[in-house]
């Protein structure tokens, strides 16, 4: 019965190449006094530019990820503004940009460089230092209707367990783990230059997430409101949105097969197992 | 002074919405205070501003309003917020290079399409007297086999990364390791091509 899971993880680490057996690089040994370049801006109040500032720190007396880092460095400069939270990958709060690649602060080890430089996520607009206004990610996240609907008219929303079969959820896996930390989108160069229409590859995973769910009845509709010239084909298999994942999820993957559904090549298959199956009294 | 929306706000209006009106701390506060005004004289009336000099520590009470809706991007140049750097400090990874490099290469056979087009419709000589001008300047073997190589160069590669790229779109050679394997693949035929282009 797992057989199905396990064989979507291993398509999982497949797509997104991680290194199942490759051997372990020897790493380099680096002094463990480092210098670490932070992007620094005061906020709108103050009329100071943006500019980096170099901290020293040795990374022996802090926790091996980059957010310990930061706090430590904090310690020194309380004054360094940075969002985190659950500090184990969970909640996408900790987004930076880090050596000049995305990634989450909290579950990221500090690289073995001399000079490590910070930046906030790319192409969004500063608060201050590291934090970033997000709306305009959260607006089109929320734009593509991510709850599940069906076409119930007797409101009997609750009522009844909506049944799947364990294929139909392993359809899932890879999908909704995806944590809205906004890498893969502040990665990708089509949502620099068209961050207000194009949707993103976060968003865009999350859509096909709802689209490819069996329990859910609208997809007609969702793929209908992806049809234009921007919401997903602005994507131009750049990929650097799996590149930057953090979770290790492959966004290029998913929205061509978006984009495959929405150009009706691909239909969605109709579920394997009668989703009111369990529903007692039917209605 | 308090202003007039708090005012309607009963006693009784409150308890119909089963706040527990007694004990309430902050009701306490508001009874007390419209009891008996901040400065001292019990207030019946309006609550215009109009009794005595208003202090400055008078509370006001003004109905929440929405902020207005402004686009992300008016909202956020409005208050002057800087963009964070993109382009200069994002690190270059093989996929993106090769298709920024797919995309400039398309410019390039755009502009080599246009050149021919217009070349043959508006020359009066015609494209020929241009091809033996260019035989006219007689120039070395080494130097014409660069510059065939530097024209070819830009087709060979756009043809081939545009199979790669339809390859995609048919949802073929996704995962990561194929990607990286195809781009190695596209990098020797765009090298055999350009040279067969070169030396023919």
């Amino acid at each position: 019965m797992n057989t199905a899971r396990k064989d979507v993880c291993r398509l999982l680490r497949f797509y997104s190449g991680a290194p199942g057996a490759k051997p372990k690089k020897v790493q380099k040994t680096v002094d463990p006094r480092r210098t670490f370049k932070v992007y620094r801006f005061d906020g709108i109040i103050t009329k100071a530019q943006p500019q980096m500032k170099n901290y020293d720190l040795d990374v022996s007396t802090c926790g091996k990820m980059v957010l310990d880092a930061l706090i430590k460095i904090k310690d020194m400069d309380p004054t360094l503004a940075f969002r985190r939270s659950c500090r184990e990958g969970i909640c996408g709060s900790c987004a930076i940009n880090l050596q000049g690649k995305n990634c989450l602060a909290c579950i990221t080890e500090i690289p073995p460089d001399k000079t490590i430089t910070i930046y906030p996520i790319p192409h969004m607009y500063v608060i201050r230092d590291l934090v970033v206004d997000m709306t305009h990610f959260f607006n089109g996240y929320d734009s593509i209707r991510p709850y599940l609907i069906r076409h119930d008219r007797s409101k009997s929303l609750g009522k009844h367990q909506y049944a799947q079969s364990v294929e139909d959820n392993a359809k899932l896996v890879g999908l909704y783990e995806c944590v809205l930390c906004a890498c893969c989108s502040t990665s990708c160069p089509s949502y620099w230059w068209n961050g207000r229409r194009f949707l993103g590859p976060a968003t865009l995973l999350h859509a096909y997430r709802w689209v490819v769910d069996s329990r859910d009845e609208d997809t007609e509709a969702r793929l209908y409101d992806l049809k234009d010239d921007f919401a997903v084909f602005r994507c131009h298999t750049i990929m650097n949105c799996s590149l930057a994942c953090p979770k290790g999820l492959t966004p290029h993957v998913y929205i061509a097969l978006l984009k495959r559904l929405i150009s009706k090549i691909d239909k969605k298959p109709r579920p394997s197992l009668e989703t009111l199956k369990y529903a007692s009294g039917n209605k | 002074m308090f202003s007039v929306p708090l005012r309607l706000q009963s006693r009784t209006t409150l308890a119909s919405f089963g706040f527990y009106v007694k004990n309430c701390p902050v009701l306490n506060l508001i009874r007390a205070a419209s009891a008996e005004g901040p400065c001292g004289c019990f207030d019946k009336g309006a609550a215009s501003g109009s009794s005595g000099p208003k202090s400055k520590h008078q509370i006001t009470y003004q109905p929440y309003r929405m902020p207005e809706f402004k686009p992300h991007d008016k909202k956020n140049m409005d208050l002057n917020r800087p963009m964070s750097p993109h382009l200069l400090i994002y690190a270059p990874t093989e996929p993106a290079m090769t298709s920024i490099v797919e995309r400039i290469t398309g410019v390039i056979l755009t502009f080599y399409a246009i050149l021919l087009s217009c070349g043959t419709l508006f020359l009066s000589n015609g494209v020929e007297t241009y091809v033996s001008i260019i035989q006219s300047l007689d120039l070395s073997r080494p130097m014409i086999f660069l510059i065939k190589l530097s024209l070819g160069a830009p087709f060979a590669f756009h043809y081939f990364n545009g199979i790669r790229f339809c390859l995609w779109n048919a949802g073929k050679m996704l995962a990561m390791k194929d990607v990286q394997d195809s781009a190695k693949k596209v990098y020797i035929g765009t090298a055999v091509l350009s040279l067969l282009f070169a030396i023919l």
